[in-house]
């Protein structure tokens, strides 16, 4: 096994992280209250094509990025801006990463610390991650997601005691088609769509025989519904749908109301342990994302020789990208347009590019092997 | 006290990691490196000590998406 590189299993559990990183934190907001549940049903229905192309690309290109794709199919100059877009959306997503964390994190304890210390703080630990190898990336990843696991199976448990009120889920699907569509679409763009950061780390991520890359991203994207689906439950029975809507942290809210008698309390320490560290698993991805993109529109070598100047870049961006919470949640409703070149697009044409050279190979390689038989 | 924390993360990076690589003299890294490096620091003079009051580009592409897609 190459020494930069993660087994299919931890790639599976880092894109689980991935996709609960920001979602379970700043909850679902799609405007339909509660059926946000079945806007999340639609949303994971609508990203399985998108997955599955993902999947398609990374099948067809098993040892290469997105970049080293996009270099191999289109002509430099198409080929460079399509790669520079994809940074930006790396960057960007990083930002957006850091200012959700850092506004969670002073909001709920470290109230009077200045902002740019603890984006400092959790961008030092994501850029050492980014620099040690994937393998251990994927490594310490496994045991992290153990933990999480176990954390929502204790909050699973706890919350049953509380989930008395089921009248909050009434009426079923009061909303038109139309607005739990929309409430889907922000959930396909954010967070399933967003794994098309995954095809950045394609080349680092080592398959045996049977192994199928349909199976990595079908599998995180099923698990990370299922989480999502119990998280939003919990969180509209405990709170109601107008509190989730009008909370920034909705689940850190509903974890604070439970607890077993005088047993077992505060379990949102533990909560908050959990999105710490999916948000710096999805910080990482990020950093490497943009590190690798930056890597090949340069033609350079390592890509890890650039990831602590990038940490200053991210920095700078995470100042210009929100000012506060309120921005990042207002701007989810503009981020599903936003995110179409990026989740869709580009990975749309850089499909179909890959099936025609592919194509276009198979028939030469035949052309090949039929000419000694004339 | 921030920028403090700020100088202190570039200093850092420049010691451990900006003045190895020169060492090394790969003049692509080196290349990519400064630009990174200015680029940071020019967003982060524009916020801070230029234009406090700059739009966010959270604001900038949705604005640009009301605008031109007429959507929202």
């Amino acid at each position: 096994m190459k020494k930069e590189a993660m087994t299919m299993k931890q790639a599976i559990f880092i894109m689980i992280m991935f996709i609960l990183g920001n979602t379970t934190m700043i909850g679902l907001h799609t405007h339909v209250d509660q059926d946000a549940w079945i806007s999340l049903l639609m949303g994971f229905l609508f990203a399985l094509p998108a997955i599955l192309i993902y999947a398609r690309i990374m099948s067809i290109y098993p040892e290469k990025n997105i970049f080293e794709v996009i270099q191999d199919l289109f002509k430099p100059v198409i080929g460079k801006m399509l790669i520079v877009l994809m940074i930006f959306f790396g960057l960007f997503m990083a930002s957006n990463v850091i200012c959700i964390f850092n506004n969670f994190i002073r909001m709920t304890s470290l109230i009077s610390t200045p902002r740019l210390i603890v984006s400092v703080s959790f961008l030092f630990v994501s850029v050492y991650l980014a620099l040690s190898s994937i393998a251990s990336f994927g490594r310490g990843s496994v045991t992290v997601f153990y933990i999480l696991l176990i954390v929502v199976i204790i909050t699973f448990f706890m919350s049953l005691g509380k989930m008395n009120n089921l009248n909050n889920l009434f009426p079923i699907a009061n909303h038109s088609f139309k607005e739990l569509a929309g409430g889907a679409w922000t959930i396909f763009s954010m967070p399933f769509a967003e794994t098309v950061l995954f095809l950045g780390l394609a080349d680092a991520i080592i398959r045996k025989k049977k192994e199928s890359s349909y199976k990595t991203f079908i599998y995180a994207a099923l698990f990370g519904f299922i989480i999502l689906l119990y998280a939003s439950l919990r969180n509209e029975i405990l709170l109601g749908a107008s509190l989730v809507e009008n909370s920034y942290f909705p689940s850190y809210r509903a974890a604070r109301l439970l607890g077993i008698r005088n047993f077992l309390e505060r379990i949102e320490g533990a909560l908050t342990y959990d999105y710490i560290m999916a948000g710096i698993a999805r910080l990482t991805i990020c950093i490497i994302f943009v590190a690798k993109g930056t890597t090949k529109l340069f033609g350079l070598k390592n890509y890890k020789t650039i990831i602590p100047p990038l940490g200053l870049l991210i920095l700078s961006f995470c100042l210009i990208g929100n000012d506060n919470i309120i921005q990042i949640v207002d701007f989810l409703e503009t981020y599903r347009y936003y995110a179409i070149p990026f989740e869709i697009a580009i990975p749309l044409i850089v499909w179909i590019g890959a099936e025609i050279k592919m194509r276009n190979n198979r028939m030469k390689k035949n052309n090949i092997q039929s000419v000694p038989e004339q | 006290m921030e920028n403090a924390v700020v100088i202190l993360a570039y200093t850092a990076v420049i010691v451990f990691s900006f003045i190895p690589t020169i060492k090394k003299k790969r003049t692509g890294e080196i290349y990519v490196y400064s630009l990174i490096i200015l680029l940071s620091i020019s967003l982060y003079i524009l916020k801070v000590f230029i234009n406090p009051e700059l739009k966010t580009i959270s604001v900038f592409i949705t604005e640009l998406i009301e605008k031109f897609a007429n959507v929202k």
